[in-house]
């Protein structure tokens, strides 16, 4: 070897010889075994036959020969009696050569290494993966919870809408109540309530003075629509009770009630069916013999 | 006896060792053992009336570092792509084999084989990339080497098409 002293390189060929098994076979450029020699029993090679193809008995070198020009090295080659060799294979004019060399120990080191590295990759390959499903399912609930919120908000203001509304109408009721208490209460006009089957509910002191029945009467059910008007117009009251039922409000009519004591109070009455009732009807009532 | 070397390519941990296994032992394991090197395995096969050996060169996956070597696949008359189908990149990984391969030993038959139908539930791989596959003139078979599942066949047709050549 150049540049080593001969104890280096015959050291260092003992060595290889001592620790690696070497081992080779010099096939012929026909592709047939021509010679083999050194520890080819340790990698699981027996029986070779001289002049027969190489590829046929040993599996490894089918289709590797004849080779180019240039060497070639198989690292890691795990022979059939289990252990790992390095095949070399380079040219001579006596043939291809195939050297083996044993590398099991370096074999599994490396393997030692590879195992943990792709364990680690394959660890991280997965994380990744359980990374990606966390994410999605992330994005989907955001996306769930985005979609309810904006509903909710919507919602919302649905509601503030409607309680806006309900209290501007419940505003308007109580300013007509008012307006209607006020009419009512000023006993100006007579005005009473009255139930289409017969009941007088609900009047004002204008329409009690009226017809002579005091409050406790009234609310004693003793004031009866029969009593207080006179039989002979009663077909002006069906004729009302048609137009409130045809128009909802009656045009106004001269009428005459009969009151307590039992005289004669013409008057102008005119009767409206409340809202959504078939039945309940709110009534005014003009003493006429005060106005003429 | 005609003998033929068919070697198995692709990333780390997508199954060549366990298809191997299940197609010339047919056994199963769980259990990821990386493949450091060569190992060199043969299986007999029969493709019309000729009986040939299939000489399955089940060679260590690629990764990050470790990149195919040429040398390995000298005189190979055909390969098999291996994909696992849980792990999309190996797919890319794939690709680049192909090109590396086509340029070592020309235009041999292969097949790919998307391996791992057992965990389907759990596939990187949606139709649209398997079909762009075979679409470019591929051969590709779904394959399950814990079940068997079109295993025999993805080896059976590359013997196939190594002996129409």
């Amino acid at each position: 070897m150049p540049g080593l002293p001969s104890s280096i390189s015959e050291f260092m060929l003992k060595l290889v010889s001592d620790t690696r098994s070497p081992a080779f076979l010099l096939v012929a450029n026909d592709g047939r075994l021509s010679e083999w020699g050194g520890e080819l029993a340790v990698y699981g090679i027996e029986d070779l036959r001289r002049d027969q193809p190489v590829g046929q008995q040993v599996f490894f070198l089918e289709g590797m020969l004849p080779l180019d020009t240039s060497p070639m090295f198989l690292p890691y080659v795990k022979t059939d009696s289990g252990l790992s060799a390095d095949v070399y294979l380079f040219s001579t004019d006596e043939g291809s050569w195939v050297l083996l060399l044993d590398a099991t120990w370096e074999a599994r080191k490396r393997k030692a290494i590879q195992q943990k590295a792709n364990d680690l990759s394959l660890f991280v390959v997965e994380q990744q993966k359980v990374g990606e499903e966390l994410q999605q399912a992330k994005d989907e609930l955001e996306e769930i919870v985005e979609r309810r919120t904006h509903a909710l908000a919507k919602a919302n203001f649905q509601l503030k809408l409607e309680l806006e509304e309900r209290e501007r109408l419940e505003e308007a009721l109580r300013t007509s109540e008012a307006k209607f208490r006020r009419i009512s209460e000023s006993n100006m006009i007579g005005i009473m309530f009255w139930d289409l089957t017969g009941t007088v509910t609900e009047a004002n002191d204008a329409f009690l003075e009226m017809i002579g029945y005091t409050r406790e009467e009234l609310q004693a059910g003793k004031v009866s629509w029969d009593d207080i008007t006179g039989p002979e117009l009663r077909h002006l009251d069906d004729q009302a009770i048609e137009e409130m039922r045809a128009r909802g409000a009656s045009v106004p009519f001269e009428k005459i009630f009969i009151h307590k004591d039992g005289s004669r109070v013409p008057l102008l009455f005119g009767a409206a069916l409340l809202e959504g009732s078939k039945h309940q009807t709110v009534c005014f009532a003009l003493d006429l013999k005060k106005h003429r | 006896m005609i003998q033929k070397k068919i070697c198995m390519l692709g990333a780390f941990a997508v199954g060549k060792t366990s298809l191997v296994k299940r197609y010339v032992e047919s056994i199963y394991s769980d259990k990821y053992h990386t493949t450091v090197g060569v190992k060199i395995d043969k299986k007999a096969v029969t493709v019309g009336a000729q009986e040939l050996n299939l000489l399955l060169w089940d060679i260590q996956g690629e990764d990050g570092v470790q990149k195919l070597r040429p040398s390995y696949l000298r005189g190979a008359a055909g390969y098999i792509l291996v994909v696992d189908g849980t792990r999309r990149e190996t797919l890319d990984t794939a690709y680049a084999i192909q090109q590396s391969a086509q340029q070592t030993v020309g235009l041999v038959p292969f097949v790919v084989v998307i391996n791992k139908t057992d965990l389907v539930e759990q596939w990187a791989l949606d139709d649209f990339a398997i079909n762009e596959l075979t679409a470019s003139g591929w051969t590709v078979y779904r394959t399950s080497a814990k079940t068997g599942q079109h295993v025999e066949e993805a080896f059976l047709t590359l013997a196939e098409k190594i002996m129409e050549v």
